[in-house]
């Protein structure tokens, strides 16, 4: 128990139109949310104290979360910690940027123990080994590690902070949503630091004004020699735009990338929703697709994501696309390259 | 801490009947309709009726029971007060023994009865694949003023004597009791599903105690009738299946495939619950051929796959054929295997090019009572090699290797268990 996990999930839907949830509860792969994915790491990692921060819609979010066994939280030690903007005579806004989100977990971080914290985003889609970046971060002595991937192919630069680094790992620039692509490398805004040096940090950012954690409070330390790059080797993608929501689902009608995330350091966890088995009728024709528990197929449907307990009607046809939960394709409805979605809720 | 009603659940049966499927197992604990344990029924309705302590009383192979219910968290019966108790039989000072019948199993356990002063108890069998709201038959005992309500179901008058048969007045009050009866006088069979009152229950069970195999049916039942208790009956309509043999067990499976079947598992109403491990959605690869059929989380079919049911995480490699049959949990279908009605148990091996299910039936050379069908039985973990050809009416447990299929043949009729170590 070295380490304890904040998870930044304040993000709003990046489609609102198809949903009004924060983009951490967005279905993801087949019967996950969004969040499932660094919170599994988390707990594949031994952390036993969580605290997710949110803000945008963050009731299906609370609700995803709300049973916290299934992650193995809930325990007389640590637990899972949530956390959002109070309304106080002082300050009657939302959170004004990642800083003040974060001071509002130093209460949270106060009351644990163990030396280190590791920041991660609740829309990140990976299977990592946080160990093994903790280690790196000791052996380096850095000050901050920044988890870094591979550029997600089809990706707009502008969605990412591109990372340069030395051959000792040494992050060089940090360049946060420009347009021009200088890396193959993103940070996956995951980030490993001192407890007590983060704290020490916000609080200096609160008292100097500063509102951006990564603009304000890591690229100033860059220049000091310790912040260092963690690459993972492997899979990652975030969910943060309607592309990137598309294509990153479409990534997991790939053997490999299933291999990957399904098969790797740790199982990843979800809220257990008791659907019953999938099923195929008799003039269902079902290709390269990933089908999640409760859905009944009697339609033909090709190269497409399917959710939990979605009905898809004799004749119908759906290809190139996604479909969301509890959604109903009527007996001879074309679907082609969409993300098919409910009338969204708030 | 005081509870208005509490289920006793028997689960500790082997369920000889089903063969190599139970050799390791108990039955209440064997897979069903793909991701369920039979035991998932019952436990699931006493959730959905709002019985919230179960205790589960097991005795032949518990192992895997346990480790499936575990501290009750799938049902929601992991409670600071009542919730799910496993309750095996245990040393006294004397008179210890084994769980020698049904009520003798409950009459071990008064204790724990009396630990929830419960006004009323209900007596369930593991055995049954059914979804039935106990707070009705409760109801309907209140109302009836009775001291002991069995739940009852009409079946086909031709098939009444294969079943313990109620006769009633007509007003739901019990006159009289047959068991296999060669001429029925009714044909509302016995479920095995009793409401008692507590008070009735714990005097009966007392008297009853030193009744050898002691059993609700033949002498708690009967002994109750002739104390003159108003014993009522609650009859149930909707569906119900005892999966006590291999060609029950497959039927029943097979029931669930059908477009609209009578067990409906996607309603909200009655909802099954059993526990569940994070295993990715299913996956249907290019060139797959799937129809009529149900799958698990976990999946990978790239073979051709029709009307069967298979578990969470099974496997059917390209080229495979796998045909009116049910594979549980994490078997795996190698390349080009053709397997035609059979059942294979979870975690098995079924080679590549291997035949299940070829030739005729033939009379089982081991047990013509447990193997009497067309179906293929393979035990868990077992492991078949690459290419032999097994016939219909057959039964595999165990690592066999080619040398085990003389000419690479196990014909129909045959049986193959190799002994573990």
């Amino acid at each position: 128990m070295k380490m304890i996990g904040l998870i930044l999930a304040g993000g709003g839907s990046p489609v609102r139109e198809m949903s009004q949830k924060a983009t951490a509860a967005l279905p993801v792969a087949g019967g996950f949310n969004a969040i499932d994915f660094s919170l599994s790491c988390m707990v594949h990692a031994g952390i036993t104290s969580v605290a997710v921060i949110s803000q945008v819609n963050s009731r299906h979010l609370n609700h995803h979360l709300k049973d916290s066994t299934w992650w193995d939280f809930g325990r007389k030690k640590g637990g899972l910690f949530l956390i959002s903007p109070v309304v106080t005579p002082e300050n009657q806004s939302w959170y004004d940027g990642t800083v003040e989100a974060l001071l509002d977990a130093v209460d949270f971080m106060d009351s644990c123990h163990e030396p280190y914290v590791i920041i991660a985003s609740g829309d990140g889609v990976y299977n990592m080994d946080f160990d093994k970046a903790l280690d790196y971060h000791i052996e380096k002595g850095a000050e901050i590690t920044i988890i870094t991937a591979g550029f997600p192919a089809g990706r707009r630069t502008e969605s990412f902070g591109q990372v340069k680094a030395d051959g000792n790992g040494q992050v060089l620039s940090l360049s946060e949503k420009i347009s021009e692509r200088v890396s193959d490398d993103v940070s996956c805004g995951i980030y490993i630091l001192r407890r007590r040096a983060l704290i020490s940090m916000l609080e200096e950012a609160r008292l100097a004004g500063k509102k951006d954690f990564v603009t304000d409070v890591i690229c100033p330390r860059i220049g000091d020699g310790r912040v260092y790059a963690y690459r993972h080797e492997g899979y990652w993608n975030s969910v943060t735009a309607a592309d990137a929501y598309f294509s990153c689902n479409m990534d997991f009608l790939r053997p490999e990338v299933r291999e990957e995330v399904f098969n790797g350091p740790s199982p990843i966890l979800s809220k257990v929703c008791d659907t019953a088995p999938v099923k195929l009728l008799g003039d269902a024709n079902v290709q390269n697709c990933v089908v999640t528990g409760g859905a009944v197929i009697a339609g033909e449907v090709a190269d497409s994501v399917v959710f939990e307990r979605v009905k898809i009607g004799k004749g119908a046809v759906v290809r190139n696309s996604i479909l969301l939960p509890n959604t109903v394709v009527p007996e001879g409805m074309h679907v082609q390259d969409c993300i098919y979605a409910e009338k969204p809720r708030y | 801490m005081k509870k208005r009603m509490i289920a006793m659940l028997l689960a500790g049966g082997q369920g000889s009947r089903l063969g190599v499927l139970t050799a390791k197992v108990a039955k209440p604990a064997v897979s069903f309709g793909g991701k369920y344990r039979i035991i998932d029924f019952p436990l699931s309705n006493c959730v959905n009726s709002n019985v919230d302590t179960v205790g589960v009383l097991t005795q032949y192979r518990p192992l895997r029971l346990n480790d499936h219910i575990g501290i009750g968290i799938s049902w929601d019966l992991d409670r600071p007060n009542g919730g799910v108790h496993v309750l095996p039989p245990y040393e006294k000072s004397s008179d210890s023994e084994w769980y020698t019948g049904t009520a003798n199993a409950i009459y071990q356990n008064i204790e724990f009865m009396d630990s929830y002063c419960p006004e009323y108890v209900l007596i369930l069998s593991g055995d049954h694949i059914y979804k039935m709201n106990y707070e009705n038959m409760l109801e309907n005992h209140i109302r009836n003023g009775a001291k002991i309500s069995i739940a009852s179901m009409p079946v086909p008058w031709e098939e009444a004597s294969r079943f313990g048969i109620v006769i009633t007045d007509g007003k739901g009050r019990i006159t009289g009791f047959e068991e296999k009866p060669a001429n029925p006088k009714s044909n509302l069979a016995s479920m095995g599903i009793y409401i008692f009152d507590y008070k009735v229950l714990r005097e009966a069970l007392i008297a009853n105690r030193d009744v050898p195999a002691c059993d609700f049916g033949k002498h708690v039942i009967p002994y109750c009738f002739d104390m003159n208790m108003p014993m009522y009956t609650y009859e149930f309509t909707d569906y119900w299946k005892d999966v006590g043999t291999l060609s029950s067990y497959w039927e029943a499976n097979m029931g669930l495939l059908e477009e609209k079947p009578e067990l409906d598992l996607y309603e909200k109403f009655g909802q099954i619950y059993t526990k569940t491990e994070p295993l990715p959605p299913a996956y249907f690869a290019p060139g797959s051929h799937v129809t009529r059929s149900s799958f698990g989380d976990g999946v990978v079919i790239e073979g051709t796959v029709d009307h069967c049911v298979l578990g969470p995480g099974v496997v059917v490699e390209k080229g495979a054929v796998v045909r009116d049959s049910v594979v549980m949990e994490g078997s795996r279908i190698c390349a080009g295997a053709s397997v035609t009605k059979a059942i294979i148990a979870e975690n098995t091996v079924v080679g590549a090019g291997a035949v299940l299910g070829a030739g005729e039936f033939a009379e089982s050379a081991y047990d013509r009572k447990v193997y009497n069908s067309d179906l293929v039985t393979v035990d868990e973990k077992t492991v078949i090699p690459e290419g032999v050809t097994i016939g219909k009416n057959t039964a595999i447990s165990g690592v066999t290797t080619v040398s085990d299929y003389p000419g690479g043949v196990l014909a129909s009729g045959g049986v193959i268990i190799k002994e573990r170590r």
